[in-house]
């Protein structure tokens, strides 16, 4: 007799708990009682195991007979179930706070100013600047960024080869932009607010350092070509 | 089968990219000429918004030679029963004097030369038809970037002195890596300009080559 098995009450599941972690050990529903084994039997079983509400303890031999603690004559066999390791058995759960915390206030994000040097990765320049920069920009220059022009004539370039023109540089965290040396208070609310305020990511979320923001579309982003740039002031200036 | 005139010739090359020539070879008319001259300066106005700068002015007979040129080296190509005569009276150089319209209004279509010049990479490096190219090639080197010529000093004082053949002349070879074109000390200038610092991640041989261009050092 080498293998120890045990039966409970389904009622006292949960105290399996006790020994989920114990390597080797089996359990299986039958009925409403729940069937443990895996115990090999040593001097010194752990007591974990000793300490579980077991209504019947059974001793099992190598023809599956059941012998009751102390007994020499068999008194049933083990029966055909789905046996399964105990951390399958029983799955872990998280408990619930009895009180959940609330908030009494809200809390105000806000841009400050930030030491921290961050790429650029998108640039606020005027049209006339873009336009003059395109007249003579190496065609490999601006295969590198595309653009959006406001009606305020801004132009909106984003690329990680941002051109050397003067504008305003902005960093780039997924699909927000904010000014360069500047950062959120806190720094870790920005995943917050990209999913509250563009939770499609369909957007650009730029935060200006006025403390306004605007969502720029980025379908309005097109390939920075000359003609793209030409044209563009051409439909622009018509307007 | 359907004649293919020289004016639609150029518009499948310019608009397309794929061409049918005619299988023998007759001369242009004089309204075939006018009409593919016609075809000719409305792509010379699509390419004006592309073009670094204010391009060089249209010139009719530079851009009608470069795609006569151009369809009859595409027949020449394909009709391999042509005498060397044959292929030489078909290929006859520019008569004009070279300048920024001449390049730029040839350039129209000669800038497929190196495409053509690909396709004929199968003949013998001796046929005429090749060697006519690369003379072609040679004569023209803005729109032959890409391909391995010797210098042209007349040509390239055109394009360095005209704004937008330099800046697209500058262009073409930082697109092809044609480090052999960087032949006048103003061109090398340029072009690290234009890589600035990101040459490394461009064009990264670029490091290798000297400003004066007498060897590759790597």
């Amino acid at each position: 007799m080498k293998e120890q098995i045990l039966v409970f009450n389904h009622t006292d599941k949960q105290t399996l708990g006790a020994v989920r972690c114990i390597p080797g050990l089996r359990a299986a529903e039958n009925g409403d009682h729940i069937w443990l084994r895996g115990i090999v039997v040593s001097e010194k079983i752990d007591i974990r195991i000793r300490q579980l509400p077991a209504l019947h303890t059974y001793f099992l031999d190598e023809r599956n007979r059941l012998f009751p603690a102390g007994g020499v004559t068999p008194t049933g066999t083990l029966p055909s179930l789905s046996w399964q390791p105990l951390t399958t058995f029983i799955s872990v759960e998280l408990p619930v706070s009895v009180l959940p915390g609330k908030f009494q206030r809200p809390h105000i994000a806000q841009l400050v100013a930030s030491g921290q040097e961050k790429p650029g990765a998108a640039l606020l320049v005027s049209l006339a600047t873009w336009k003059a920069y395109a007249e003579t920009a190496p065609e490999i220059r601006l295969q590198q960024v595309r653009f959006a022009v406001s009606e305020k004539e801004e132009v909106f370039i984003i690329g990680d080869l941002l051109p050397s023109i003067p504008g305003k540089e902005y960093w780039r965290h997924n699909t927000l932009l904010v000014p360069s040396g500047y950062d959120f208070d806190p720094p870790l609310i920005t995943d917050i607010i990209e999913k509250k305020l563009n939770p499609q990511k369909g957007n650009l979320l730029v935060f200006h350092s006025s403390d306004e923001w605007e969502l720029i579309p980025l379908s309005c982003f097109v390939p920075a070509t000359r003609s793209a740039i030409r044209l563009t002031q051409v439909s622009h200036e018509t307007k | 089968m359907k004649t293919v005139t020289l004016t639609d010739f150029i518009t499948d090359l310019t608009q397309q990219g794929n061409v049918t020539v005619n299988a023998t070879i007759e001369p242009f008319s004089e309204i075939e000429k006018q009409e593919a001259c016609q075809v000719l300066e409305q792509y010379y106005a699509t390419t004006l918004v592309d073009i670094p700068h204010t391009a060089p002015a249209f010139l009719p007979e530079a851009a009608l030679w470069g795609a006569m040129l151009i369809y009859r080296a595409c027949q020449s190509i394909l009709l391999r029963h042509l005498t060397e005569s044959q292929v030489r009276t078909y290929l006859l150089p520019y008569s004009g004097p070279p300048s920024a319209e001449a390049i730029y209004s040839i350039d129209l279509t000669l800038r497929f030369l190196p495409d053509l010049m690909h396709f004929a990479k199968g003949l013998s490096p001796d046929d005429v038809l090749v060697q006519l190219l690369r003379n072609t090639a040679q004569s023209w080197p803005f729109s032959s970037v890409g391909v391995d010529i010797e210098e042209n000093s007349d040509h390239t004082t055109f394009i360095r002195l005209h704004p937008s053949l330099k800046y697209t002349y500058v262009d073409r070879i930082i697109q092809k890596r044609d480090h052999k074109r960087l032949t006048h000390p103003e061109l090398y200038d340029l072009v690290k300009a234009a890589l600035g610092i990101h040459a490394d991640r461009f064009w990264p041989e670029l490091k290798h080559v000297t400003k004066d261009l007498t060897h590759i050092e790597y």
